[in-house]
This record gives C-alpha cells, structure tokens and sequence, in this order.
C-alpha cells in the first residue's frame, strides 16, 4: 500500500548548529490490511516518518510511493485516510461535536453519514457524552478519544496512529488497542507508532523498529519471536540431592526439596539424569525471550 | 473553494468564542465616555471631535487585532499541532491559509462594521450628518488592518511570532512614512536613503493612502480619482501579499 524507499532526512537545530541525521537510508513497506507497530525510543525518527509519509515534510533523499489501493497519489491517500499525532492540540474554543464536524466537512461526506459515524464512534469510545463541552475543558484522554473519533468520521481505509495510548490510564489504553483490533477486523489498514513494546507485540501482526534513524527490522512479529528464540528451558523438580544437576546450569532452591533449574542448552541429558536419579519433575517450559527483550538487545 | 469557506468558518467561529470581539464593548464604552467628555470641552463642534476619537479608536483597535492574532493564525496552529489534524484531509496548505485569512478578515470586518456603527451613531446623535465619505474612510480602516494581517501573516510564514509583530510595526510605519519622506525634497536625492525610501514604497503599501480620515474632518470631500487609486492601490498590494504568502506557505516545512 504504502512504501518508503531510501528515505533520509537531516534537520539543523539552528543556523549555527551542525545538521542532525533523523533519517538514514530508510526503507520499509506497509501492506493492505496489516496492523503494523512502529517501534522506536523517543528521537528514533518515528514521527519524522510519519510527517514525511504525510508530505508536512520532504525527504533529503528517497521517495514514498502509494499504490493504487490508497488512491495512488498522495493527494488521492489523503481521501483514504485517518491520522491522529502524537499530542494533539484541538481547536480549544471549539466543543467536540464542532471539531468532529470540521473535520468531516473537510472530507465532504453528506449529513447522514456525518451523524451515524458520530454516534457510533463517539458511543464505541466512550466520549459521547462529552460531545457538547469545549475541547479546553477535556482531559488529556477525551482528547485522544475525540482525536480518534475524527480520524474515523469519514470511514477511512488507511489509519496512521501516533502515539495513540501514550498518557492514557489502563483501562484507556485496553479500550484503544480493542478498538484497534476491531477496525482491523474490519479491514483497515493501521500503521501504528508507540515506544511501549508491550503494546505493539500485543496487537500488531507486522512491525517495524527504528534506532536512531536507522531501519532495525521489518516483517511479522511471530518470525522475528521465533528468530529470536533460544533453546532455553525451565524445569523445577523435587530431589534429595540437587548437586547432580549443577553441571546442566545453575541450580535455585525454592523449599527443602524443590528446586529452578535454567537450561540453556540440550535438555534431553537432564530429562534422562532425573529419570535415572527417580527425582520427580515438577513443571518443565521453554522460556521464550519477549519482544522487549529482542527489541531492547537489537538496541545495543 | 469550500474547503476556504469550511476552514474560514471555523476560524471565525473558534475567534469568536475565543471572546476576541468582548473588545467591542470596551471600546464601545469608551467611545460614549469619549465623546461625553468631547461634547463637554469641545468649543463649536463636539461631533467632530466624538467623530475623530471614535474613528481613531477603531482604526487602532483592528490593528492591534490584525497583528497579534494576525501572527497566530498559522503559527500557533504549527505549535500545537492543530494544523497536522487539518492538513491530513483532502485540502491543500493553500486553501488551509486562504480559509484561515478569510475567517480572520472576518473578524476584523465585524469590527470594524460593528465599532464604525457606533462611532457613526455617536457622530448622528450630537448634531452630525453622515454621508458616503465616512463609509469609505472605515471601509478603508478595514482594508489598511487588511494589510497589516497579511504582512504579519506572511511574515510569520518565515519568522518566530516576535519577529514577525516587529516586521509588521515596521512595515506599517515605513508604509506610512516612506512615500512622505520620499516627497520632500530632504531625502530626494540622497543616494542609498532613496534607494531604500523606493524600495519601502513599492514593496510597502502606502498606509498614510488608506487613512482617509482627514478627509472627512478638514477638507469635506473626498475625488473619486483619489478612492479609485486607493482602491487600486490596496487591491494591488493584497493580491501581492495574498500570492507571495501562497508561495511561503506552499514551500514551508511542518517538522
């Protein structure tokens, strides 16, 4: 749907100051359907991407191609789209209703269509009775609430979320993620920003990290946990002499008789050692490394 | 063109409720204390004076207006990322500036129309008669705010909100001096100071042009050659500002 090709980008800070490389030679692809997690620290060059993929800024070098199924041009993408940034200040004077309505008059969608897609989204996020009150006097989270709903008013295609559950309390970030899934569902493309890994790896089926405005990793979430993965098992067993076991990792006693080994290598020796000994085994798994873990180690 | 009207709508509709015009009332209040105390002190034509002071007022109040919202229009809107919210639908940085200089030219009209009113029905009750001159001079106090909100606007399309209030002071007095200086034998024939008095006066509208104010108080009688080359005058100097702010906006950088 959406593809950057060798895109870089520097900025100055100043006029004295030396140029700062946010972007550097980066490529990625994003295709239709997908719930894809942008992934990055805070200065990774996430938000720079996203302004480019959105022309509010141009690229040093490199293009951004949309394909025919969001419109082909990028004027053509913005019929089919739905962005919400990162922090968003809304019209203050404005009441959520009026903001919600600017924004699709903009996007010229008759009355009818106006008024189901409001209630339904306001209803589905929660914000409906707040519709009437001035955006001044909206917390932090109806903002990101209405934010959305005016992302969704014109029944987009293409979803690019910036940061959508940063500052949002826990019940907040589950409604948003749920929604999330739902507009998936439905078939909707969603390109999704956020620094908090745990977020991306519980609802994105694609990913992709940046470190320091260079591409880390593109592709499916499950291929890079299984890349990642080690053989490492975890077995807790019950044994009147633990000592046997040191040589397959390093032995944690838990009570009098019971005992954590981690093995991070072949476990088939131990398994035939405790048959052997007779001890008993308690619970035997693999550990599997989380997204974080792989996310945080590609980091170093 | 609805995209310019959908945006321009709001504009207003959001400076309206950002209780910008709450200024009509106080200055309301002070053109009725003002022409109290005028028709109190004034020897022979207290209307005039009523007249002067009213006119006086608005011309200043819309300027102050059309500079230090002038400068947030579309600066502020970068700041807060509000401007990110409209420019990802279907509308060009363009008709994003259009819309937001018709909606705020819209409440500059409003005070204007509103703040003339009264000046006009202040004049009408101690005594004056009103005829088509005043209509023209607030129509012209209208255009010269136009102006300045062009000037500031296009200026904050390259510069910080500072800068760009001190560029529009600037402009409005080098406007309204340059042509003056430039007449007097004084300054005509110096080098660079000539140089730079025409480089002001072509690049500056006229604003001492605009003001038509002494017109109506001094001499009773305004030529129609005089307000068609006024009209000309600022119409040209509007389209130059509205292209060349068009071009900025066009080229500007949203990071």
């Amino acid at each position: 749907m959406i593809e950057l090709k060798g895109i870089s980008k520097s900025f100055k800070k100043d006029f004295y100051s030396s140029k700062f490389q946010a972007l550097n030679n980066v490529s990625f692809k994003i295709n239709e359907g997908d719930l894809v997690g942008f992934l990055g620290a805070n200065g990774a060059g996430k938000t720079t991407s996203l302004k480019i993929i959105l022309n509010f800024i141009k690229p040093d070098s490199g293009v951004v191609e949309y394909s025919s199924k969001v419109g082909g041009s990028f004027n053509n993408f913005l019929k089919n789209l739905g962005y919400l940034p990162e922090r968003p200040y809304f019209h203050a004077n404005l009441t959520g209703r009026e903001f919600a309505e600017y924004m699709a008059k903009l996007h010229d969608i008759k009355r009818v269509e106006y008024n189901e897609s409001i209630n339904k989204w306001s209803q589905r996020l929660n914000i409906s009775h707040a519709l009437d009150r001035k955006l001044q006097n909206y917390s932090k989270g109806m903002l990101q609430r209405i934010g959305f709903v005016s992302c969704l008013i014109h029944n987009p295609s293409f979803l690019i979320l910036d940061e959508p559950v940063s500052g949002l309390d826990p019940v907040g970030r589950r409604e948003m993620k749920d929604v999330m899934l739902e507009l998936n569902k439905m078939g909707k493309t969603i390109f999704f920003s956020s620094h908090i890994v745990s977020d991306i790896e519980e609802i994105c089926n694609d990913l992709i990290v940046l470190d320091k405005g260079e591409l880390i990793y593109s592709g499916e979430v499950n291929t890079l946990l299984t890349k990642e993965s080690k053989n490492i098992t975890e077995a807790i067993f019950e044994s009147k002499n633990a000592e046997n076991y040191k040589v397959f990792g390093k032995v944690d006693r838990l009570s009098i008789n019971n005992f954590r080994i981690i093995i991070e290598k072949d476990s088939v020796d131990f398994l035939r050692l405790l048959t052997t000994n007779q001890d008993r085994l308690v619970k035997f798994s693999e550990l599997k490394p989380t997204l974080e873990e792989i996310i945080y180690k590609s980091d170093r | 063109m609805k995209k310019i009207i959908i945006v321009a709508r709001y504009t207003f509709s959001e400076a309206v409720k950002s209780k910008i015009l709450l200024n009509i009332i106080f200055l309301g209040i002070a053109f009725l204390l003002s022409s109290y105390i005028a028709s109190e002190l004034t020897f022979g034509t207290p209307e005039k004076t009523s007249l002067d002071i009213g006119l006086g007022l608005t011309s200043i109040a819309i300027k102050i207006i059309a500079i230090f919202y002038g400068v947030n229009i579309i600066q502020s809107e970068i700041e807060n990322r509000s401007i990110y919210l409209v420019l990802s639908r279907p509308i060009t940085k363009v008709q994003y500036l259009m819309g937001r200089l018709m909606g705020m030219s819209g409440i500059l009209f409003v005070n204007v129309f509103i703040l003339g009113l009264i000046s006009l029905s202040l004049y009408y009750f101690l005594g004056g008669t009103i005829d088509s001159m005043m209509i023209w001079t607030i129509f012209f106090s209208f255009i010269e705010a136009l102006l300045l909100l062009l000037i500031v606007v296009t200026c904050s399309l390259f510069s910080s909100k500072v800068l760009s209030i001190l560029l529009g002071i600037s402009a409005y007095i080098s406007g309204y001096i340059s042509s003056t200086l430039l007449e007097s034998n004084q300054f005509a024939k110096t080098g660079i100071f000539n140089f730079v008095l025409k480089f002001l006066n072509n690049t500056i509208p006229n604003f001492s042009r605009l003001n038509l104010k002494d017109f109506i108080l001094y001499e009773q009688s305004i030529s129609s050659d005089v307000l068609i080359g006024t009209l000309l005058h600022s119409s040209l100097f509007i389209l130059i500002y509205l292209i060349l702010g068009s071009i900025l906006m066009k080229r500007k950088s949203l990071d």
